[in-house]
């Protein structure tokens, strides 16, 4: 239309959080659904990595005091403990991973940025958090916690349909989209980084089919990998597709892909110099992935780089961005 | 605020005055001149009625009300300093905690202006800009919520975080306009409300169409004395209070109580003053499934820039408990939609 509209750097951030938060929400509730799965028919073994697997790649530890075997086993986190640290991914404010926080901090987001949302992403999202707002783990344990899961996850992607059958594509979309993407790509490579630290280790060698498989499922690739390359799971070609393929939509490569589109749209940041570093470190992620990945022998090193370059992405889009220097900024 | 060149000369460019009817007609209650709230609940309120009223609404002929938004823009457009046709416009708002914070959005939404809190905005070289992503835009008008005291640390309460630092230095070079201009708290205040019939008939040479209620102001003795001697037919309202908080209603109080109070009046009188218990009107309202009468009160809102615009409407409050004559939303008070009809 033509018509001159700015945005408020704090609207910009604001929107940013709304798209990592909820894309947590996503994370953290597909791979508890996963995890509620395995509680119902996997060994000890499994069920004690799948606890370790979440923990480890949000970078969090249990804040409960219910855990039994942590304490006596050092980190053996297994099925009588899985209660409490349920809970602590669920409901658990002070834990900031868990879904409950996720959805409180993303709506505070919201609420403080009602002008520039559609009132039914507001509805939306309002609706999904007041859902859960006064459950607890009990509520959900004794009676479906996968469906639990699973309908955050439904929430989550009924508020990004929303979002997109009503939001204006101006620089909204593209900073709750970047935020969205970026939470993507940082949470995926910590997560393959983590899977494949212990890909090859001793310790759960027994886990290897049952929890690339699961991953693949997770992460709604188990299709089109049986499509492409059958029932045969091998772990090196379901991380090549988790990480580098560019037609899979939850793969670290898509995200960034996407990332690097919007950030072409946003064009020039106020902070002009950062702004020019947050295109050079997407570029260089997306050249990482796309380029160098298939023939690194090194995979953990290439993980490393890429999960510490995807954070200072972020720090280099908010000083870009949200939180620019005066001097340096552009005046119109 | 000597020396200050007002955009326009007018200091006062939204003004919320509140109208009760008694016996004798309407009466003009007191101005609100500073910060003015309640006029997106008269939309609001509009809103809920064409919703669940629809038949009922359209047999009459009622004002329209949604318009307010646009006659806002209209105004503060006006006050740009540079003259511009495409000002930019802001809402500054204290924030998400304030409890009017619904209506900093509604409004902001409606005038099409960015809703900014103070840590937004930021004046470089005499002049005031706000943060975008697209860098920094300067600002022409301000419509403030915010109170003076809060707006500039560097000129009011050095500890205010929600307001912008050098606010007052832009303002005053005349690179910003802010709506209401700072200090018009004095009009206002209730110990000049005595005065204001006068100053109309002063500045403007005309007689107040709209009468104020009798009132004491307690600084003068013989004043003082009749409401010491009448305390149980009063109500005394603090001179410089807002929002129902510190009102003395002599008829709900005990004895003892009245006498505590007189203390307190002779010992600052002018920080008070008297007026008579009113018999407001009443309107009927849906209270528990029943309809039972309850005091009103009209707040129109009177947006003067180049020409005075108002809407044919109020924001129409009710006190809820039943016989309570303090409206304030702040002390529970409720709203109704207030239709003007069309002849």
């Amino acid at each position: 239309m033509g018509g001159e509209k700015l945005m408020l750097a704090r609207s910009a951030q604001g929107l940013y959080w709304i798209g990592r938060y909820l894309k947590r929400v996503e994370h953290v509730s597909r791979l508890m659904e996963l995890q509620m799965n395995a509680l119902v028919d996997c060994s000890w073994d499994q069920i004690h990595f799948g606890w370790l697997r979440l923990f480890s790649h949000l970078k969090t530890t249990p804040h409960s005091e219910q855990l039994v075997n942590w304490e006596q086993h050092g980190d053996s986190w297994g099925l009588t403990d899985s209660f409490a640290l349920a809970d602590e991914l669920s409901f658990v404010l002070e834990n900031k991973s868990s879904i409950l926080s996720c959805f409180t901090m993303g709506r505070e987001n919201a609420r403080q940025m009602r002008h520039c949302i559609s009132s039914e992403m507001w509805i939306c999202l309002n609706r999904a958090y007041f859902e859960i707002r006064d459950l607890s783990i009990e509520d959900i344990w004794t009676k479906d916690p996968m469906q639990f899961y699973a309908n955050r996850v439904q929430d989550v992607n009924t508020f990004m349909g929303v979002c997109a059958a009503t939001l204006y594509r101006d620089e909204r979309w593209e900073f709750l989209q970047i935020g969205r993407l970026i939470e993507h790509a940082q949470l995926m490579l910590a997560l393959m980084l983590f899977q494949n630290k212990y890909a090859d280790s001793t310790e759960f060698q027994d886990l290897e089919h049952y929890d690339w498989w699961s991953l693949l499922h997770c992460f709604q690739a188990d299709e089109a990998y049986q499509h492409y390359f059958g029932a045969k799971i091998q772990p090196e070609r379901v991380m090549n597709m988790l990480v580098a393929d560019h037609l899979l939509p939850n793969s670290v490569d898509f995200s960034l892909s996407q990332i690097a589109d919007r950030l072409a749209e946003l064009g020039v940041a106020p902070a002009t110099r950062r702004g020019a570093l947050a295109n050079r470190f997407i570029g260089r992620l997306t050249a990482l992935v796309r380029y160098e990945w298939p023939d690194a022998e090194n995979k953990t090193r290439m993980l490393t780089l890429a999960e510490s370059l995807a954070l200072k992405l972020h720090d280099h889009i908010a000083a870009a961005w949200f939180n620019f220097e005066v001097d340096d900024s552009v005046r119109i | 605020m000597q020396g200050v060149e007002i955009p326009l000369g007018i200091p006062v460019g939204i003004c919320g005055t509140d109208l009760v009817r008694v016996n004798e007609g309407y009466r003009v209650l007191e101005d609100n001149l500073r910060v003015p709230s309640g006029v997106s609940y008269m939309i609001a309120n509009r809103q809920a009625t064409k919703t669940n009223f629809r038949e009922l609404y359209r047999k009459y002929r009622v004002r329209d009300v949604e318009k307010y938004g646009a006659l806002l823009y209209e105004t503060l457009r006006e006050f740009a300093p540079s003259g511009s046709n495409d000002p930019c416009i802001v809402l500054l708002t204290p924030g998400v905690f304030n409890a009017a914070f619904y209506e900093h959005m509604f409004l902001a939404d409606e005038i099409g202006a960015e809703l900014v809190e103070g840590r937004d905005l930021l004046v470089n070289n005499g002049s005031v800009y706000m943060r975008t992503t697209s860098g920094l835009r300067k600002v022409d008008v301000i419509y403030r919520r915010i109170d003076d005291d809060f707006i500039d640390p560097l000129f009011y309460r050095q500890d205010s975080v929600l307001g912008v630092p050098g606010l007052m230095h832009a303002y005053r070079k005349g690179n910003v306009a802010l709506v209401n201009a700072p200090g018009t708290g004095i009009a206002d205040d209730k110990s000049i409300y005595v005065y204001v019939p006068d100053m109309i008939r002063y500045y403007l040479s005309e007689d107040p169409i709209l009468q104020n209620v009798d009132t004491y102001l307690c600084r003068k003795p013989k004043d003082l004395e009749c409401t010491l001697d009448n305390l149980a037919q009063l109500v005394v309202k603090p001179v410089g209070g807002s929002g129902g908080y510190g009102l003395f209603i002599g008829s709900t109080k005990t004895k003892k109580e009245r006498n505590a109070f007189a203390k307190k009046l002779r010992e600052q009188p002018a920080n008070f003053i008297a007026q008579p218990e009113l018999a407001i009107s009443r309107a009927p309202c849906w209270i528990e499934r029943n309809i039972e009468p309850r005091c009103v009160d009209l707040r129109p809102f009177i947006l003067t820039g180049t020409e005075s615009r108002l809407v044919g409407g109020a924001f129409c409050r009710i006190a809820l408990p039943r016989g309570s004559l303090v409206v304030n939303s702040s002390q529970g008070g409720g709203a109704k939609d207030l239709w003007v009809v069309k002849n």
